[in-house]
């Protein structure tokens, strides 16, 4: 008798208040819906702000490289020069001779340009990685925003299939990000790589206890 | 009789009103406060990365300035010595060589240097004694102001020194820095070079930039921390089976809320 009781009991307990169904969860109030879009516009106006700030990093590069470089340039022209037994000291140079030098200095400048070109593809790739590192947290934190909710609607409730959602979307935003980041050589944003694969793995794994807690509990009905 | 712990605990438990939540949402729930607390710390590697990008254009920044005023530096002293027209030059060179032109060059690059460093203290000067909410061009036209009432202030200095020096090339070359000084009391740093006034301005805007991270990777970091904040209790009532008062959760929203409100 004893253990009859107690088997009902603990099997109303394990159902909880509500049944295992997408149903069960509780509609949130109206104050807890507008403090989760309070923080998704906060979340919105901090992602425009910073995507500003970081475009003008971008335009501002490929303006100041050039310029930076200018001694730099003018100093291998002149060592140039210099190899070709300074060729502008000769009195009487030939049609010949001026064109030989001039375009010597031509594919010298093409050459410096080139890497010019290059270290500001690679400096504006990492202020991209930047943009990208940002936009990828701003999505996590949404998901987590999201999570947030659907707990919230899981709250005084048992379970539900709903509740997959909590950690699915989360590990799916930290997926992207950290394959974003995957071949990024800066410092700072590989500690911050580092970061997100611990945090994925237990993400992965509580997703797959879940998900078998989950088939379990449909396969008992 | 002998009651076993799990009965009672059960029977507690429904006495009390209480819902035991799922083990999948106890799982979720605890694993949603540890990632906000992952990426809240991703947040600070980030803010990170992006000022070091900013520094790191900065110097570049002022690099292109020294180089301009090197180049132009250059430029001045080839057209001077062009066939050795200029007779001071000629002599210059004849009695010392081609090294003190090189000297000349690096001279007008400490010059920049030096001068650069002075606008940064000025800088630091309008922002700590002015304001820290001026705009760039406000920031530059200030920092401008500040820098010519020094420049008229040391030209008294000059004065005297040119009235007590008897040595003539001395007193030639402070001469050479009064005419600049007077230039620069009225047309700023660079004088006549409106391109490197327009690099410095972009170093301005650039220490604008920098001093703005702080406060945008606050404004989120105080969202990521409400959230948690509102998260723990959450937590809290799932991984100890309360069944959540309404007034609590009501506390919990305000306070939310309020939170949120102060990250604008």
């Amino acid at each position: 008798m004893r253990t009859l009781l107690l088997v009902t009991l603990a099997s109303y307990v394990a159902a909880g208040c509500a049944g295992f169904d997408a149903s069960a969860v509780r509609e949130l109030t109206a104050a807890e819906r507008t403090v989760l879009e309070q923080s998704r516009m906060r979340l919105s106006d901090n992602r425009q702000s910073v995507n500003d700030s970081l475009s003008d990093l971008a335009e501002t590069v490929a303006y100041v490289l050039p310029q930076r470089d200018r001694v730099a340039a003018n100093l291998a022209k002149a060592k140039l020069l210099e190899s070709m037994k300074s060729p502008w000291a000769a009195t009487a140079q030939t049609t010949t001779q001026r064109e030989v030098a001039l375009y010597h200095l031509f594919a010298l400048s093409d050459a410096e340009n080139a890497v010019l070109q290059q270290e500001i593809a690679t400096r504006t790739a990492r202020i991209d990685a930047l943009r990208g590192t940002y936009a990828g947290l701003i999505r996590t934190l949404s998901a987590l925003l999201a999570a947030q909710e659907q707990l919230l609607t899981h709250l005084s409730q048992p379970t539900s299939t709903q509740i997959m959602q909590v950690v699915n979307q989360v590990l799916i935003e930290s997926q992207a990000l950290r394959a974003a980041l995957d071949t990024d050589n800066n410092p700072r944003l590989q500690r911050l790589y580092d970061g997100l694969v611990e945090r994925e793995q237990a993400l992965a794994n509580a997703q797959e206890r879940i998900l078998m807690l989950i088939e379990r509990i449909e396969n008992e009905e | 009789m002998t009651i076993r712990k799990p009965f009672v605990v059960t029977v507690a438990l429904l006495t009390l009103g209480a819902c035991v939540s799922s083990p999948e949402t106890k799982i979720a729930s605890s694993q949603v406060g540890a990632a906000l607390t992952t990426y809240s710390q991703s947040l600070q590697q980030f803010e990170g990365a992006w000022v070091d990008e900013i520094d790191l254009l900065i110097d570049d920044v002022a690099a292109a300035i020294v180089a301009r005023a090197t180049v132009a530096r250059v430029d001045t002293l080839a057209a001077q010595t062009e066939n050795f027209r200029n007779t001071d030059w000629r002599q210059e060179v004849a009695d010392r060589g081609l090294v003190s032109l090189s000297r000349e060059i690096d001279a007008e690059r400490d010059r920049v240097q030096a001068l650069l460093r002075l606008l940064d203290q000025l800088h630091v000067d309008v922002v700590q004694l002015e304001s820290q909410e001026l705009t760039p061009a406000e920031r530059r036209e200030r920092i401008v102001t500040r820098y010519r009432a020094n420049v008229v202030e040391s030209m008294a200095t000059l004065d005297a020194l040119i009235a007590a020096e008897s040595n003539d090339q001395l007193r030639a070359e402070l001469q050479r820095a009064k005419n600049n000084a007077v230039l620069e009391s009225t047309q700023g740093p660079f004088v006549a070079d409106p391109e490197s006034m327009a690099l410095y301005e972009i170093i301005v805007s650039l220490q604008a930039m920098r001093a703005a991270i702080p406060a945008d990777m606050r404004n989120l970091t105080a969202l990521v921390s409400a959230v948690r904040t509102a998260h723990e209790s959450v937590d809290r009532w799932i991984q100890t089976d309360v069944t959540v008062p309404g007034e609590d959760l009501g506390q919990l929203v305000n306070a939310w809320s309020a939170a949120v409100g102060e990250t604008r």
